[in-house]
Parts: C-alpha cells; structure tokens; sequence
C-alpha cells in the first residue's frame, strides 16, 4: 500500500501546535497499542525472524 | 514527519449538525478524511467574528473538491421548526458545480440521509441522486467514507477495516491526550480536534511505518 500523507491548513486553535504534538507523543508511546504496533506488528515476517534468531 | 499543505484537490467540505447528539459521526467522519490522506474543512475554521458565516461558507465550498453532505437531520426543533442549513448548502455546492469554472466542475459529493431515498419526500428535486445512510453509527460512516473518497479520487487508501482499527486506537487515546492538554472534549472547537487527529495520525503513521 502507499504512504498516506496527512494534509494540514492552517487552523486557529487556542492551544498551541506544541503542546497538543507533546501530548499526543506521551499518550502514544505510553499506550499498550502503541507500544505494541511499533516495536512488533508493523515489522515484516523476515525482520520478525531475524529478531528470533537474533536472540537465540 | 510533518503534514502537508492541502490543496483544493484535498479538501473535503463538512456540512453536517455540530450539536452534541452527532458529535460521534462528526468524530469519525474528521478521523476518516485525515486518514485517507484529505483535510476536513468547515465554516467553523476561521474564528472571526466579523466575517459573515455565509461567506465563510461560499469560502469553504469554493475551496473544496469535495464535499459531505449529512441531511439525516432534518427534524423539526423545540420550536417546530426544521433544520435547513444541511439542505441549503448542499444546494450552493450543486450551483458552484453547475455555475462555477473548470475547477469547480470536477466537484464530487457524498450525501447523507438516515433512510435511503426519503429525501424524495422533502426534495424531490434531487430525484436521481444516489444518497448513503450511516444509520447513526460511526464506523458505518467511515465505511461510506472511505469508499466514496477510494472511488472519487482514485487514489490509493487504507482499507476501511485499517482505518476503523486504527481510529479504535485513537479513540482508546484520546481521554488521555485531553487530560495531558487539561481541556474536557465538549470545549474543543473543531480546530483543535482537527489538529489533535492529524497529529495523532502522524505519530500513528510513524510508529506503524505504514
């Protein structure tokens, strides 16, 4: 599948573009699902076996 | 990663309720059109008062390529009287197809009702036009959604069980984004939500190298 790019426009927003991404960074790498999805569901079959050879 | 800077060709006009009783489907549909790749727009974008809300509308419509259109809530108010601004602007995007230049010819539209076809009794000028029902349930919408925006633009998407799964996800985080930011969703203008997915779907994006 190809990448999806997200599209922005310029929004007025009463809190600021940089807390709202440090909010949603913290949650994200705190979540069990995120947790999860990065460090194993989103990496291929063979990077997955090179893992398990890898610490065998 | 950053996003980047829609075009008319990426924005996809929202005319549906704003009250608390459609907050669900208006969620989803806003999570959906991020996550296809496109950016949602409303008249609600610019907060100045002393623009009127009409142009602000002509503003949004002119700039949109795409446009959704939820006419499911007609029913009569406390006062008896119904609602009419779902159906108006869906006829001012019919007219800028109709009426406007080259780039407002290829305008596409997905309309919503809750029953199919009822629309027949209430404007039967649109007798022909195919309309979609989402039966009050978020992920239906994202379904239709994401099948209209696959078919309109023919571009390459996330399939609509991804997408749900995905915005599964986002949902089971967004209490805590809320209670980081200390703001309680009800007053979220539709800006921050907006930017609150976006960047939950960027930080998505990144970890799931999708």
């Amino acid at each position: 599948m190809s990448r999806i790019h997200v599209k922005s426009t310029t929004r007025t927003t009463t809190i600021p573009a940089g807390e709202i991404r440090s909010a949603v960074k913290k949650v994200y790498s705190n979540s069990v699902t995120g947790r999860f999805r990065s460090k194993g569901a989103s990496k291929s079959v063979a990077a997955k076996s090179r893992m398990v050879k890898n610490k065998k | 990663m950053q996003p980047l800077v829609a075009t008319p060709q990426d924005f996809v006009f929202i005319n549906c309720p704003f009250d608390k009783e459609y907050q669900k489907i208006l969620n989803a549909l806003i999570y959906c059109v991020y996550r296809c790749g496109f950016c949602p727009i409303t008249a609600s974008i610019e907060d100045n008062a002393l623009d009127l809300r009409l142009n602000k509308i002509f503003e949004c419509i002119n700039q949109s390529k795409y446009g959704i259109h939820d006419i499911s809530r007609i029913e009569l108010n406390e006062e008896n009287y119904p609602r009419f601004n779902m159906p108006f602007e869906l006829g001012l995007f019919f007219g800028c197809r109709k009426f406007g230049d080259d780039q407002h010819k290829v305008k596409n539209a997905l309309i919503f009702e809750k029953k199919k076809y009822s629309y027949l009794h209430y404007i039967s000028d649109l007798n022909g036009i195919d309309t979609k029902s989402h039966g009050n349930n978020s992920f239906e919408a994202i379904r239709k959604v994401r099948t209209w925006l696959y078919s309109s633009s023919k571009r390459s998407l996330p399939g609509e069980e991804a997408i749900i799964t995905d915005y599964k996800v986002f949902l089971s985080n967004l209490p805590g984004i809320l209670k980081a930011l200390g703001v309680k969703r009800d007053n979220l203008s539709f800006n921050e939500y907006c930017e609150i997915v976006q960047t939950s779907i960027l930080e998505q994006l990144g970890t799931n190298k999708r």
